[in-house]
């Protein structure tokens, strides 16, 4: 038994189908890049997962989970609440001890420096990192991350994504990463699904899926890769 | 950086109070000097009003000397603004007092009716807000809409009189007027004269805090659905929190913000109505003593009057940009 | 219903009463000031010859509302008027001119909004010893231009330094042709809606001074009067007052809701 099982997904908004035939499953400590153009439905799928949809929209089909979903979002300055301190908001739902220990896992050094402190008054990569403990600390055995790092600059975006590494190597945890980026897809996963208009036109390991695209969405973002020297194997 | 934070949140700077305390003061200046030129230009002389009715010699006189009509104009308002200085806002030409005891008695009334109005219309008007902010675009909440926009659009002393009416003409529930019973026994006790002006204060600051119920709730709603169209929400949303700590625990305490601003705005139309409102049920406050002191053509106290309700107002908006700053972590200086 | 046929359907309420307003003489059935039966004649019930029965002076009290429509929307239309004018002229002003004309005006306006309009208007009114109309008017007018001038000086200022004003301004294109041209068709928006709302508050102000016995002269139907006088009867006679304040809800609440549909329809950020 998979992790995480979703069979036959689909989202309905105001009589339009935006996501439809969505299946993927996700063991331990794998991880999945899910990867498409804006408007592909990416978020939408990572929503109807955290169950985080308005209830406007209509779902079906199945999820199954062994264990909590939680997800971080794209933190573009309003993710996180202005007038809370920092480790109140990660603390809300869990113990102290275990809030300073997801800021722990999230990346941050020294959750003390941060606690008191106020979302504005971080730098965009520590409040990334903030809304990546919020998610831990309801120690999920899924971790969805939408676009985590896309407003970041590339040395931040490096460390976060090794992070998110380094907890699928120590904890087990899965991760579902959601991105329009197959640069971040290919250093982050171990597999790669690719969505186009509303459903998964293909699906499979990182190096199969880059080296040799089957589908035309596949193959259109492949070919949009920045293509940089390799700096070694 | 190894300072532990203060407990408290850090007061504002001395520099920042001081600023605004003498922004206060300055635009006091404006309105005493403003008002001055507004006497002065009115046509006939200030003592007109007194000359069309038989005032006793003394105090003619004494107003004579005291407006100095014969010297040069910034001569009179120096010496006008010395004597507000002195707090010596004249003589009332209706009641024979001085300006400052007339208005020192009518003053704790206004205070009081606008303090209650002030609760019950934020109260109100937030709570009306809250609703529609847990259950947006829903036939409920358009229905709350229609009733705030409704009492913001019900002229203020039509509410009263209606209420009037309905609760004390025609029932007696009630009482018609007043703030007291003067009937009462000068040895009934306390509990009974607090009861008794308590029953007085229902209607008249009903009225006023419906009224202004209307104006904070559609306020509070657009601030309120700003707030709940932000990330944050569904970051807090995801931690698990049902809709309802979501929206009291996250969305209020930022949605509160712009209406803090508002106070400032608030106060000059809550004052302005509490001259219907008081009129409408005989309440002894500021208001009333000014419309009557219009019929009566007593401008020293109206003029009183309107010195005092902008010091108010200056300081109300003080209050509530202290009120801000406190509570809104980004205003605070950097550390 | 979306914003654009919200503002259709209060446009049409406004505009009907509007309509009324106008139409006053052609619809009301008796001569609002004309006393009918002083002796039987005073305070009746609504009836069929008097479908909202008559006042304290057995003046016909559909005729004083049709009248009162017609009084107090145009005083209320003709002051704002002549506060968006004046507002929107000392905006432009001290925006476009800075420094220390900008900060005289914009003080003297801190100024102003500190006293309570009502006192304002009061003030002015005992000191000139006013009344009537055009008293009210002028008094209404010149103590509502505050909000629209601050409105009008933002926009100034945004635009003022920005590139394309520079460039056009080193051209030789007179101040005047640029406000016109770029300014005034960007403040166009924000200063209709708040004129909207203004003449619904400015209604209920109006309303309130002729209450007080200030404005207005009887036996001038105002329907502010119309109250002052239904108050003093409300036990015998409620309707006089009860459908004057109607008259002033309903009108102000079309007001009120043109003014926020043109604000949703118009302003792209709110929803």
């Amino acid at each position: 038994m998979s992790l995480l099982t979703v069979r036959d997904l689909g989202v309905t908004w105001s009589g339009v189908p935006v996501v439809h035939g969505v299946s993927l499953t996700l063991e331990r400590a794998e991880g999945l890049a899910l990867v498409g153009a804006s408007g592909a439905g990416k978020s939408t799928i990572a929503l109807a997962l955290a169950g985080l949809l308005p209830p406007a929209a209509r779902v079906s089909g199945a999820v199954a989970c062994d264990g909590a979903i939680g997800m971080a979002f794209q933190d573009v300055g309003a993710g996180l609440n202005p007038v809370m301190r920092v480790g109140s908001q990660v603390a809300e739902m869990v113990s102290v001890p275990r809030a300073r220990e997801a800021l722990r896992d999230a990346g941050v050094e020294d959750p003390t420096a941060v606690w008191r402190r106020y979302p504005h008054e971080l730098s965009g990569g520590q409040r990334q990192r903030v809304m990546l403990a919020i998610a831990l600390a309801g120690e999920p055995a899924v971790l969805i991350a939408d676009e985590p790092t896309t407003a970041l600059d590339p040395t931040l975006r490096v460390a976060i994504l090794e992070r998110l590494s380094a907890l699928r190597r120590e904890r087990g945890l899965a991760l579902l990463l959601i991105t329009h980026d197959l640069a971040i897809a290919r250093r982050a996963a171990d597999r790669i699904a690719i969505l186009s208009n509303g459903t998964i036109v293909e699906d499979g390991p990182a190096a199969d899926v880059l080296a040799a695209p089957r589908t035309g969405a596949a193959a259109a973002l492949v070919a949009a890769m920045p293509r940089l020297p390799e700096a070694g194997p | 950086m190894a300072a532990v934070d203060p407990i408290l949140p850090r007061m504002p700077g001395s520099r920042w109070v001081m600023r605004r305390l003498a922004g206060g003061v300055v635009t006091v200046a404006i309105v005493v000097t403003l008002t001055f030129i507004l006497i002065h230009a009115a046509p006939g002389s200030p003592l007109t009003a007194l000359e069309e009715r038989q005032v006793p010699p003394e105090v003619a006189e004494r107003l004579r000397r005291d407006f100095g009509l014969d010297q040069p104009l910034p001569v009179q308002f120096g010496r006008w603004v010395l004597r507000l200085a002195r707090a010596d806002l004249g003589v009332s030409l209706s009641q024979h007092r001085p300006v400052t005891a007339v208005l020192a008695d009518a003053l704790p009334h206004t205070l009081l009716l606008s303090g209650a109005a002030v609760l019950l219309m934020f109260g109100l008007g937030i709570g009306i807000a809250l609703v529609q902010g847990r259950y947006p675009r829903t036939r409920l909440d358009h229905a709350l809409s229609w009733v705030s926009v409704t009492l913001f659009s019900t002229p203020v002393f039509w509410l009263g009189a209606m209420l009037l009416a309905a609760f004390a003409v025609g029932t007696g529930w009630f009482p018609v007027g007043g703030a007291r019973d003067v009937l009462l026994r000068s040895d009934a006790g306390i509990g009974v004269r607090l009861l008794d002006r308590l029953h007085h204060l229902v209607l008249p600051a009903v009225t006023l805090g419906l009224a202004g119920a209307g104006l904070v709730a559609r306020y509070q709603r657009t601030a309120l659905f700003d707030v709940l169209a932000q990330d944050f929400l569904r970051t807090a949303r995801a931690k698990g929190l049902s809709p309802r700590a979501v929206l009291l625990r996250h969305a209020l305490p930022n949605a509160l913000l712009p209406t803090i601003t508002i106070l400032g705005l608030i106060v000059p139309a809550l004052l302005s109505g509490a001259v219907l409102v008081e009129t409408v049920f005989a309440w002894p406050g500021m208001g009333r003593l000014t419309a009557d002191a219009i019929l009566r053509r007593d401008y020293p106290v109206v003029v009183g009057a309107s010195l005092v309700a902008a010091v108010f107002v200056v300081l109300s908006t003080l209050v509530a940009d202290l009120l801000v700053r406190w509570a809104d972590p980004r205003t605070r200086e950097a550390a | 219903m979306t914003a654009g046929r919200r503002v259709q359907v209060a446009g049409i309420a406004v505009g009907i009463i509007g309509l009324i307003a106008i139409c006053a003489p052609l619809l009301a059935p008796y001569d609002p000031v004309r006393q009918l039966d002083l002796a039987a004649g005073r305070a009746l019930p609504p009836s069929w010859d008097h479908p909202l029965g008559t006042d304290l002076f057995s003046r016909d009290l559909l005729s004083r509302l049709l009248y009162g429509a017609r009084l107090s929307l145009g005083i209320a239309g003709l002051a704002v008027g002549l506060a968006v004018l004046l507002g929107t002229l000392v905006g432009l002003v001290a925006g476009w001119a800075g420094g220390w004309t900008d900060a005289v005006l914009m003080r003297a306006v801190d100024g102003f909004l500190a006293i309570p309009r009502v006192f304002v208007v009061l003030l002015v009114f005992a000191l000139w010893d006013a009344a009537g109309t055009t008293a009210m008017v002028l008094v209404l007018g010149l103590t509502g231009w505050f909000a629209t001038a601050r409105l009008v000086r933002a926009e100034v200022l945004s635009l003022r330094h920005r590139d394309f004003v520079t460039a056009l301004e080193a051209l030789g294109v007179p101040p005047t042709r640029l406000l016109f041209r770029h300014v005034v068709p960007n403040v166009l928006a924000p200063v209709v809606i708040t004129t909207t709302l203004g003449v619904g508050q400015v209604v209920l102000l109006e309303a309130g001074l002729a209450y007080l016995g200030v404005g207005v002269r009887p036996p001038a139907p105002s329907w502010g009067a119309i109250i002052r006088e239904g108050s003093a009867a409300l036990a015998t006679a409620p309707w006089i007052a009860a459908s004057a304040g109607v008259a002033l809800v309903l009108t102000v609440t079309a007001l009120s809701l043109l003014g926020d549909a043109l604000r949703d329809r118009l302003d792209p950020r709110t929803r």
